[in-house]
């Protein structure tokens, strides 16, 4: 299961990871939502296997898609040596923390009303991984293609 | 606010606004593959 984090715990907790690897653009994104989720505009999530952190997913309540309240994804991280793995008969450690977001996604049902989960993926490989999951592309929603929103819807006949 | 990485930058994304019916039509519709992973999360969020 993903465990939200206090701002408190964000410092030890991304000791466990190493983001030299990744591009300048995609660190000082992850260093945004270190900074936001301090200042309690996002929660980040932590997803472990085995005690071990190999991942992690930002979250928080957005109304960007024509104001229609949602569960957006701002960001879901795994660690280079956990992607394309599998976890016990889930396929993959992405989809494992997916599923994670949508059962939270079920919870928050029971009090506000969010029907959707949205996201932008981060590049077309990503969109391509979050379409096999379930999402869909709101087609010409973003400034070009590649950054078009992506829904997983929670009910059906919903009234937009 | 949204997020994406453009052209090697972090940039934000504008809100949309007035959905067209194409738009509308995708969060209407529950697609098979959401109905199916709803159903299986729920079976396993009830066993």
């Amino acid at each position: 299961m993903i465990t939200p984090l206090s701002s408190e715990t964000l410092s030890d907790f991304f000791t466990f990871f190493d983001f030299t690897c990744e591009s300048d653009a995609l660190q000082a994104f992850i260093g945004l939502l270190r900074e936001t989720a301090s200042h309690h505009q996002n929660i980040i999530h932590a997803g472990y296997a085995d005690q071990t952190p190999f991942g992690f997913v930002s979250l928080k309540i957005t109304n960007d898609v024509d104001n229609i309240p949602g569960l957006l994804i701002e960001f879901l991280y795994i660690k280079p040596e956990y992607r394309l793995k599998t976890i016990g008969d889930t396929p993959r450690y992405s989809f494992s923390m997916l599923d994670d977001i949508i059962i939270l996604a079920f919870e928050l049902q029971k009090n506000v009303a969010i029907n959707h989960v949205f996201l932008i993926p981060v590049d077309e490989n990503k969109r391509a991984m979050y379409f096999e999951y379930g999402f869909e592309n709101i087609p010409g929603s973003g400034k070009n293609p590649f950054e078009d929103f992506m829904v997983f819807n929670l009910l059906s006949d919903i009234e937009v | 606010m949204s997020y994406v990485i453009r052209g090697g930058k972090l940039e934000t994304v504008k809100p949309i606004k007035n959905l067209t019916e194409e738009q509308k039509k995708v969060l209407k519709i529950i697609t098979a593959k959401q109905a199916d992973k709803i159903k299986a999360l729920k079976a396993k969020l009830a066993s």
